[in-house]
């Protein structure tokens, strides 16, 4: 009984800091342009492939430890990147739109990079195919054989998607409080006007938090990719609604927020899947109980578990 | 979107005669053209290689080369004067030479792909082409005038009700036309002479006037046009290939005008609409008398339909009644969530990982067809010596439900409900402190969009034969969002034309097939970035999305007072 | 008009009120908005409230209105606590215009106008969509009144414009006549001669008067001093959230302890008091 809670509660924490380091970036951006990025998820999964392709370029075939952050590094930049391109051309001519607009944008660009992933990726030499799943190297140190601590498995990756989570919030908790532009961007996401009055340059600010965003994406990405083995170009679109659904639990544009939305959701849906008894306690159905928790925190708390952000935005 | 000028205004003053020469030169050069030879060889769309006379592709490009000389001529004068016209002859005359240069690329680049090269193009077509620049340069250097004056006159009422029947003639020949086009180079060069024709006729003037006409002659506009949708099916001949398509367009036209209720009247961005038309769908199926139905109670299709919608209804309602108190944001990750957790359960409702309702993934095939007051679908019947098959059947049946769609979204829209809706989207607190049931009309309008859909459901699921998942997954969605912002959010005729184009051009275009996607997503942020309200646009959505276009709303405005002036009907409201 | 004859009020006063605050009192954590405020208003008068900035009108409007339900003390209008939502607050009868214009701006002036009627019709989606005879009479009643109401406000010729390309002036006119449309006992006027010029604000004084003799209640908050002294009946000054004096126009007008909380220091003319007081507010907005 006890095992299985710890075994459960292992699991939970593993995906709820996958899904945190995704959240993060719907919130600063959120906090900043009240724009849900609904293209997010692509740039998680951008990140993956990035990271697959640094490997195949630079990688020369090694599996030793220290590709990993060379892959980390490729992915954040591949990541960034297409953010920053997404938001140049796509969103900040809509700044003054009605909110319909950038919303449907969102999703244009999101079916755009899942479909240029799949249909381009592979015919770049050497890369492979991503037609279907795409094999993610298993880089020593981070795969292999498990911990086993008291009868609870740890896979190596949970543990590095995990420690990445720490190191990440400590670095956002670092940049947003002690640095000027993190300031800067605090200013900005309180009061755009005055922020904007005070000299602070909007557009820079706004770029900062979708490269933010799209690095810790990117992490999360590569944690994906060893957690399972392989990733493919469809792995943005539930893993991105399931971040913004921890976003929202965490009080959406509150950055402590997303990470403790991202830890509970992951937990909650891992318990459900343990212990909801009956044939909707099995894992088939644990995507609906994310959502599931996604609408009853609308109704219940629509400001968030943190909620900072009183959400009243038509 | 603008095609820039070559010189400022003020030279287009000085330069309009030279202008003139050239554009006439140029399409006359361009109609001499098409006596000659194009092609290498006549596999290349229809046979150009003969010398003496046009083939069909080739009589379009005379046509925009005689109507760019003949416009050009016509409006030799403009330059001089208050620059003010009946017809807008030089308006037409750069948009005919502007359609001719484009047509000609498609024709060129056409015969090059499907030859292997451009050396297949031969001598006759590059006159053409040069033709065609020169009228196009020359075109660039013509005064445009002020806006046409034609709309203003007031036709005989049967010479009104003439133009609209030839109209609604031009545009059932066009549909068989277009449909029956079988290879893509064929089928883009015919939509391109299309778009070219139309935007011909609104530079000069002839659509608004047909327009105006139309507004005054409402009644017999909407008779000719269903009377027109009526006829398609007997111009087909009993080929099943067409009217199958016919049918997929029409039940993806009225899920589309479900959705432009939630999305363009209401101003809710509803992202999981396809997870409604499945609810509806399955729900048919499953009280179907297919023998892979769950359930044993089967009743008559009228209630099926009923059940369907309700089924749907209730969904939106549970759906809505949570979201719809926050925020529109939220309300579009729900219903994406939403979607998802359908697409789910549909799979998971399969008596292993849940109780057995949709069989999982394998769904409910062998739904039955309908019959209808003894009418049975899969039977052909003949009338007036013309086969009409299964499809037409159901054809018929759509043509219905469309037809009661477009009326329950246009009269909603021009009533208290319809102006509710307008001022929520405008300003929504502003609206809930004027006493409009902010949260009662957003529901209505998410609820009632989702009864339509699950009454489309249950006819596809009866038309598909089979019902499953992942015939409901959320690109579809993507797909009817795209329809509407294509078409024009908030119009009837705009979701008519972005649901027929998104759904012709991949059946008709095979090679794009892999792209489809690709080109779906493209086309939605180039749309939000260039034209949002869409193709065809309501008026006021223009506004809305041009919000410190001034300019825009003056010659809105103007529009409003000139209708007005002519004694058509309403103001403002639908375009 | 300037002077208001105490019989009057006097009169006023034994019938019963239409809108009554009872020691309303609001806080947001430690801050006092508004403390225990007593307010009266009576069918057919014009009520001014006026204070500088931060007194706390704004609060206190939103108490008013329904918005904030006070944090002690009550709100009753036409004898009953008024519900929490801004749409019963109309249906009950209270409209009001807001300090910064907020018109429907992409429709015309009289569809504009037709909205503010919406709470008062009832079609639903059946007859909507039958057009049936219910749907018909209220329609053309709805168009009807709309365009009485425009041209009661002196727009008749607007009707067919859309309500961003009117001119200043009569969006803010536009903007009553669209409040009138919901049958209201009581109007709300939020500062309803920011940024007009003289004349235009000798219209919209004409025009309350106007409203205010078809027997309605109306309450102004304003900064303009010289307009609401010319335009009330009583007038209610507030202080720090408190009320500093309630009283006719004469009386708030020649109260030194008003003056002293405009512009903070000894006895200066009025005329000084009104254009600063003015000009703060005009910065605020």
């Amino acid at each position: 009984m006890t095992q299985s809670f710890f075994q459960a509660l292992a699991d939970g924490l593993t995906l709820g800091s996958l899904y945190a380091l995704i959240a993060v970036g719907y919130t600063v951006v959120y906090g900043i342009v009240q724009l849900i990025n609904f293209a997010h998820g692509e740039i998680f999964m951008v990140g993956a492939f990035g990271a697959v392709a640094t490997f195949v370029v630079l990688g020369g075939g090694t599996l030793a430890w220290w590709v990993l952050p060379i892959m980390l590094a490729g992915g954040i930049v591949a990541a960034v990147l297409v953010a920053l391109a997404t938001e140049r051309l796509a969103y900040r001519p809509l700044r003054n739109a009605p909110r319909l607009a950038p919303l449907i944008t969102a999703i244009g660009i999101s079916v755009f990079l899942q479909e240029a992933v799949r249909l381009f990726y592979g015919r770049i030499p050497g890369f492979p195919d991503a037609k279907s799943n795409v094999q993610f190297p298993n880089i020593q140190g981070v795969t292999g054989s498990p911990f086993v601590i008291g009868g609870v498995t740890i896979q190596r990756a949970a543990v590095f998607t995990v420690v990445a989570l720490v190191i990440c919030t400590i670095f956002l908790y670092g940049f947003v409080n002690r640095t000027r532009l993190g300031r800067a961007m605090q200013a900005t996401s309180q009061d755009p006007d005055t922020a904007r009055l005070m000299g602070i340059d909007i557009d820079k600010i706004i770029m900062i938090a979708f490269a933010l965003g799209a690095a810790l994406a990117a992490v999360a990405g590569m944690a994906q990719g060893l957690l399972n083995h392989n990733i493919n170009f469809r792995m943005g679109f539930i893993a991105g609604l399931k971040a913004f659904s921890a976003a929202v639990l965490g009080g959406i544009g509150n950055i402590y927020g997303a990470v403790l939305g991202g830890l509970v959701l992951g937990v909650a849906e891992s318990m459900a899947v343990t212990y909801v008894p009956g044939v909707f306690g099995g894992s088939a159905w644990k995507d609906v109980w994310a959502f599931i928790i996604l609408i009853l925190v609308l109704v219940f708390r629509p400001q968030g578990l943190l909620g900072a952000r009183v959400v009243d935005r038509a | 979107m603008r095609i820039p000028q070559l010189v400022s205004p003020e030279q287009q003053q000085r330069l309009h005669p030279i202008g003139t020469v050239l554009t006439v030169v140029g399409g006359l050069v361009l109609l001499a053209s098409t006596f000659l030879p194009w092609a290498y060889s006549s596999a290349a769309l229809d046979d150009m290689t003969i010398l003496g006379y046009p083939s069909t592709l080739q009589l379009y490009a005379a046509g925009f080369g005689l109507g760019a000389a003949v416009f050009a001529f016509l409006g030799r004068r403009l330059a001089r004067g208050d620059g003010r016209q009946v017809v807008g002859w030089t308006r037409g005359a750069k948009t005919a030479s502007v359609a001719a240069a484009v047509y000609l690329v498609v024709i060129l680049g056409s015969i090059g792909l499907e030859l292997g090269g451009l050396v297949n193009v031969v001598y006759g077509g590059w006159v053409a082409l040069v033709g065609a620049l020169v009228a196009l340069v020359g075109s660039r250097l013509l005064v445009s005038g002020r806006p046409p004056r034609l709309a203003r006159r007031v036709p005989p009422a049967w010479l009104g009700i003439l133009s609209i029947a030839a109209a609604m003639a031009v545009v059932l020949y066009a549909a068989y036309y277009g449909l029956d086009q079988e290879d893509a180079g064929g089928f883009v060069s015919f939509v391109v002479v299309a778009i070219g024709a139309v935007a011909v006729l609104f530079r000069l003037g002839v659509m608004r006037w047909l327009s105006a006409v139309s507004g005054r002659h409402r009644k017999v506009l909407i008779f000719a046009a269903f009377l027109t949708a009526f006829a398609f099916p007997f111009t087909q001949n009993g080929s099943d290939e067409n009217m199958s398509i016919a049918t997929q367009v029409l039940i993806f036209a009225v899920t589309a005008l479900g959705l432009n209720i939630v999305v363009g009247l209401a101003g809710l961005l509803d992202l999981g609409y396809i997870a409604f038309l499945g609810a509806g769908a399955f729900t048919a199926a499953i009280l179907s008398n297919s023998v892979f139905s769950t359930v044993d109670w089967h009743p008559p299709f009228i209630v099926v339909v009923l059940i369907s919608g309700a089924v749907s209804g209730t969904l939106g309602l549970i759906i809505g009644t949570p979201t719809l108190r926050v925020s529109g944001d939220y309300l579009a990750i729900v219903t994406l969530a939403f979607g998802e957790i359908f697409r789910f359960g549909m799979i998971n409702l399969d008596g292993t990982d849940g109780p057995d309702l949709t069989n999982g993934s394998n769904g409910i095939p062998g739904v039955p067809d309908l019959n209808l007051f003894g009418l049975d679908f899969k039977d052909t019947h003949t009338v007036l010596g013309i086969q009409l098959g299964r499809f037409a059947n159901y054809y018929f049946l759509l043509l219905v439900l469309i037809a009661v769609v477009i009326l329950i979204f246009v009269r909603l829209n021009n009533s208290r409900i319809g102006r509710g809706w307008v001022a929520i989207r405008e300003d929504e607190k502003a609206a809930e402190a004027m006493g409009v049931n902010v949260f009662g009309l957003k529901l209505f309008a998410f609820a009632s969009g989702a009864f339509l859909a699950g009454v489309a459901g249950s006819i596809k699921a009866h038309h598909d034969v089979s019902v499953t998942p992942d015939q409901y997954i959320f690109l579809e969605s993507a797909f009817l969002l795209a329809a509407v912002v294509l078409g024009g959010m908030g119009t009837v005729l705009g979701v008519l034309v972005g649901a027929t184009l998104l759904k012709l051009m991949p059946e008709k275009l095979r090679f794009v097939e892999e792209y489809r996607l690709l080109i779906f997503g493209l086309l939605l942020v180039v749309m939000m970035r260039f034209r949002p309200e869409g193709l065809v646009a309501s008026k006021r959505r223009q506004l809305e999305f041009h919000d410190d276009d001034d300019e825009l709303a003056e010659k809105i405005q103007s529009d409003i007072d000139e209708r007005e002036a002519t004694g058509v009907v309403p103001v403002g409201g639908q375009a | 008009m300037t002077a208001v004859d105490t019989d009057r009020v006097a009169e006023l006063d034994r019938r019963e009120p239409l809108l009554a605050a009872e020691q309303v009192t609001m806080r947001f954590g430690g801050l006092v908005a508004v403390d225990s405020v007593d307010f009266r208003v009576y069918p057919g008068e014009i009520m001014g409230l006026i204070g500088p900035n931060g007194a706390g009108k704004t609060t206190f409007f939103n108490c008013l209105t329904g918005l904030y339900l006070p944090t002690s003390g009550r709100v009753l209008f036409d004898g009953s606590v008024l519900p929490p939502k801004p749409r019963r607050v109309v249906k009950a009868g209270m409209a009001r215009t807001f300090q910064n214009i907020r018109l429907f701006a992409n429709m015309t002036a009289l569809e504009n106008v037709m909205v503010g009627r919406y709470c008062r019709t009832s079609a639903g989606p059946f007859t909507s969509i039958i057009r049936g005879p219910k749907f018909r009479r209220e329609e053309a009643e709805t168009r009807a009144r709309a365009q009485a109401l425009l041209e009661f406000v002196g727009l008749d010729g607007t009707a067919e414009s859309l309500a961003r390309n009117l001119p200043y002036g009569d969006q803010r006119r536009l903007e009553i006549a669209r409040a009138l449309a919901t049958d209201p006992k009581l109007l709300l006027l939020d500062e309803p001669t920011a940024g007009m010029n003289p004349q235009e604000t000798r219209q919209a004084e004409e025009l309350i008067f106007k409203i205010r003799d078809q027997g309605l209640a109306v309450v102004v908050i304003e900064h303009d001093m010289r307009f609401i002294f010319n335009l009330c009946d009583r007038v209610l000054c507030l202080v720090q959230g408190k009320a500093l004096i309630e009283g006719t126009p004469h009386e708030v007008q020649s109260d030194p302890r008003v003056i002293e909380a405009y512009i903070g220091k000894g006895p200066e003319t009025d005329e000084a008091a009104q254009t600063d007081g003015h000009h703060d507010e005009q910065q605020e907005a």
